[in-house]
């Protein structure tokens, strides 16, 4: 059975590149959620294996975003996204519970072992 | 505009700095308080830097900025000088060399990501102030106060101590986060005691890869290891375990570690990219020793010459012996010493390639160049001086002997030519042949150019090959009917003559005309020791280069005719010029009553009878140059000192007449 995966972004053009590397490497996306709000809320309805998620968002923010979920889930496996530049941030999501960072641009390497890593 | 064509520019400039850059890192190692130093090699580096950048060529922009920074820190004194940081920047510059000349000639660009993290892994270091040695001393008192009670009591209490010696992947991103990560896993089921670098350091990313944590734990070192190894981005997690024996030494172990981040990382300098051009087996040798070696031997030769003549004068066998011993070992001696001045031709010929594609390529024409004997070696003066020439020789294969491809095929030869580039020894001399497949010479258009030009009688019929090939030497002879912009630049192949003769070597030009021209440049080997003709004139000694003598006749002073007021003889139907030498030298001229010595020398390309008072023999000599009080002077070379230990001048054949 494949891994399922959320993935949280608020550009679509973020979603996709994601979402191409993560099926590309067998696991099974899930869900996406263009929002904090729409993470939590799909987070509940899909009860994915891992969730990918940025900081940066409309409404409710990724690191709220992760507060939240792990209310709800405190196994939840959250690999939080950011740019280059948003350290402080980064750190904020890891204390908040998430596992795992990854900088944008994308690497795809890291995106699977990331995903390999915190799934297991 | 097309920013291609300053490529050649872009690479001469650039090949300025990097051998400017490898000078002044020479200079700034041997005086590193030189602040001049530093700023010139800052600049080159960014100078560098831009023009890359302009160009286009990213890769060795991006090094080069690497390289600034470092030299920026350096600059500025916030990097310590030390011989580690001098290795990364002459490896840097290697690093560099290869990089340009790649782009250069658009190879595949060989990996260099190795030499970037050692000048990273500067710059990182940099910033580590206060400088290491008092870091060091700091860090290890203060793990003695702090933790070795701590460990202890830890221990007892029925914890393990670990040290754990963490290794990132290279490139990881955001480094400080990613050893955040490995603390927040550690910390679900150990205590971290103690950090080498501190943690401070590891938040500020003031460290390479490599970090060291002392840990107290009730977990396994395997499960630890395991813990450490499944997050993401970390290349190795090495657990060791600190004893309670050791507790005091926990200071030595972390150091330890730190020394193996050390040892790991000049690793990986030492397997940067140092390539080809530098796994040559040469050492690098200033001249000026090697003139006074020469020098030396030179002093040994005569010695030998010496006791070989006062040996000559006695009829002991032992003793004859002894000197041939002697003889052996000087000869040896001497060839060893020759051998240092010796370089491969292959430094002239390397530039050919390049050459001759640019060339072929902007006449039209498809040319093939082959190369052998590349690796035949001469002295490295004469290769500094026959570069030249070569280029001009190619250049005249490629104008005027390769003929246009359609050309060729209406020939039936095949479409592309050949010009072969061949080296190779021949006693004491080097042969440097340059051929070609093209349309040869025509005797018929260099008479009737030679006519034009003055150079042959009106109305001139048949001229022979050999006659044709002495005429292309003639000063101001050109047969290019358009002026190209290379070879026809008015220096006409009496130029390369003038070269080639005052390298004491001859040309000579076959031809088969419609299928092939072949040019061979004979030179001595060196032109330090020479093989000479001694002759006597007025009571002195006087050297001639064998490779001048034509031959060496006996007269009758009846024979000297005059021609238009000059002396001269007849040699098998030819009129020869007759000079006295004696006169030619400032020496009271010879008594011309009895049978005369003649020698006959090549001047210029042309056969003259110099009248000597006796001969002496052949005989290695040294030169000796004249320079300083004496200075140069017409028709002669040198001085050598002979057997007897008298001087002998050295006959300048190019100069001693008007």
């Amino acid at each position: 059975m494949a891994k399922t995966v959320l993935i949280t972004d608020d550009t679509a053009f973020m979603r996709m590149t994601l979402r191409n590397v993560i099926e590309k490497n067998g696991y099974q996306v899930v869900g996406e959620a263009s929002d904090g709000e729409e993470a939590v809320a799909l987070y509940q309805e899909l009860q994915p294996d891992m969730v990918t998620m940025d900081i940066t968002m409309p409404k409710m923010d990724g690191i709220t975003a992760i507060k939240e979920i792990m209310k709800i889930d405190p196994k939840a496996r959250i690999i939080v996204c950011s740019a280059m530049g948003q350290k402080p941030m980064v750190l904020e999501a890891l204390s908040a519970g998430a596992k795992d960072f990854l900088v944008k641009p994308f690497d795809a390497e890291r995106v699977v072992e990331s995903l390999r890593k915190i799934g297991s | 505009m097309d920013i291609s064509s300053f490529r050649e520019v872009f690479a001469a400039e650039a090949r300025d700095y990097l051998q400017s850059l490898n000078e002044d890192l020479l200079e700034f190692e041997r005086n590193p308080q030189d602040q001049g130093t530093v700023d010139d090699m800052f600049r080159a580096a960014h100078s560098l830097k831009g023009m890359a950048g302009t160009m286009g060529f990213d890769e060795l922009a991006e090094f080069t900025h690497e390289m600034e920074s470092v030299l920026d820190l350096l600059r500025t004194g916030e990097l310590q000088l030390t011989t580690e940081v001098i290795n990364v920047l002459f490896r840097s510059v290697d690093t560099l060399e290869l990089l340009l000349e790649q782009t250069i000639s658009e190879e595949p660009i060989s990996p260099y990501d190795e030499q970037v993290r050692s000048l990273k892994a500067l710059i990182q270091h940099a910033s580590l102030a206060p400088p290491p040695t008092t870091g060091g001393e700091h860090f290890s008192a203060e793990l003695n106060e702090f933790n070795r009670e701590t460990i202890k009591q830890g221990i007892a209490q029925g914890y393990q101590a670990f040290s754990v010696s963490v290794v990132l992947r290279p490139n990881t991103i955001l480094k400080s986060v990613r050893v955040f990560t490995v603390f927040q896993a550690l910390e679900q089921v150990a205590t971290v005691i103690q950090s080498n670098p501190p943690i401070q350091d590891l938040d500020d990313e003031k460290f390479d890869r490599q970090f060291v944590l002392v840990i107290l734990t009730k977990e396994s070192a395997h499960h630890i290891r395991q813990l450490v190894e499944g997050i993401p981005e970390i290349e190795s997690a090495d657990v060791q375990s600190i004893s309670l024996a050791e507790a005091g030494e926990g200071a030595e172990a972390v150091e330890q570690a730190a020394e193996e981040t050390a040892a790991s990382s000049d690793a990986a300098v030492s397997a940067a990219p140092i390539r080809g051009h530098r796994q040559d087996p040469l050492v690098r040798v200033e001249t000026e020793r090697l003139d006074k070696l020469i020098n030396l031997v030179g002093e040994l030769v005569i010695s030998r010459t010496q006791v070989i003549e006062m040996v000559k004068g006695g009829e002991a066998t032992d003793r004859m012996g002894a000197v041939d011993q002697l003889d052996r070992i000087t000869t040896e001696l001497q060839y060893a010493a020759m051998s240092l001045r010796m370089v491969p031709i292959k430094q002239v010929f390397d530039r050919f390639p390049r050459m001759v594609r640019d060339l072929a390529q902007s006449r039209g024409k498809e040319i093939n160049l082959e190369i052998f004997g590349e690796t035949t070696e001469l002295d490295r003066s004469i290769v500094n001086q026959i570069g030249d020439p070569l280029v001009h020789l190619i250049r005249n294969s490629i104008d005027h002997g390769i003929e246009p491809k359609e050309e060729r095929i209406a020939k039936g030869k095949p479409g592309a030519g050949t010009i072969r580039l061949n080296a190779r020894h021949e006693g004491s001399y080097i042969l440097i042949e340059i051929m070609d497949d093209g349309k040869g010479l025509d005797v018929n258009r260099i008479r009737d150019k030679a006519v034009e030009r003055n150079l042959l009688p009106e109305g001139t019929k048949e001229i022979s090959m050999g006659e044709a090939v002495n005429l292309l030497f003639q000063p101001g002879f050109s047969t290019a009917e358009i002026v190209t912009d290379l070879s026809g630049r008015g220096v006409g192949l009496d130029a390369v003559k003038a070269v080639v003769e005052s390298l004491s070597g001859t040309i000579s030009v076959e031809s088969e005309p419609g299928k092939s021209t072949r040019t061979t440049i004979k030179l001595p080997l060196t032109l330090a020791i020479i093989k000479a003709l001694l002759v006597k004139v007025d009571g002195e000694t006087v050297a001639i280069p064998i490779q001048a003598v034509r031959e060496n006749i006996q007269i009758e002073s009846e024979q000297i005719k005059t021609v238009q007021q000059r002396p001269v003889i007849m040699l098998r139907n030819e009129v020869l010029p007759l000079y006295d030498l004696a006169q030619c030298l400032g020496f009271t001229p010879v008594d011309t009553s009895g049978p005369l010595p003649v020698i006959i020398v090549e001047v210029r390309g042309s056969k003259v009878g110099f009248i000597v008072e006796d001969l002496i023999g052949q005989q290695e000599i040294v030169i000796k140059s004249l320079s300083g009080i004496v200075g140069d002077i017409k028709g002669v070379a040198g001085a050598t000192i002979l057997g007897n230990g008298r001087i002998a001048l050295i006959i300048d054949n190019s100069t001693l007449i008007g």
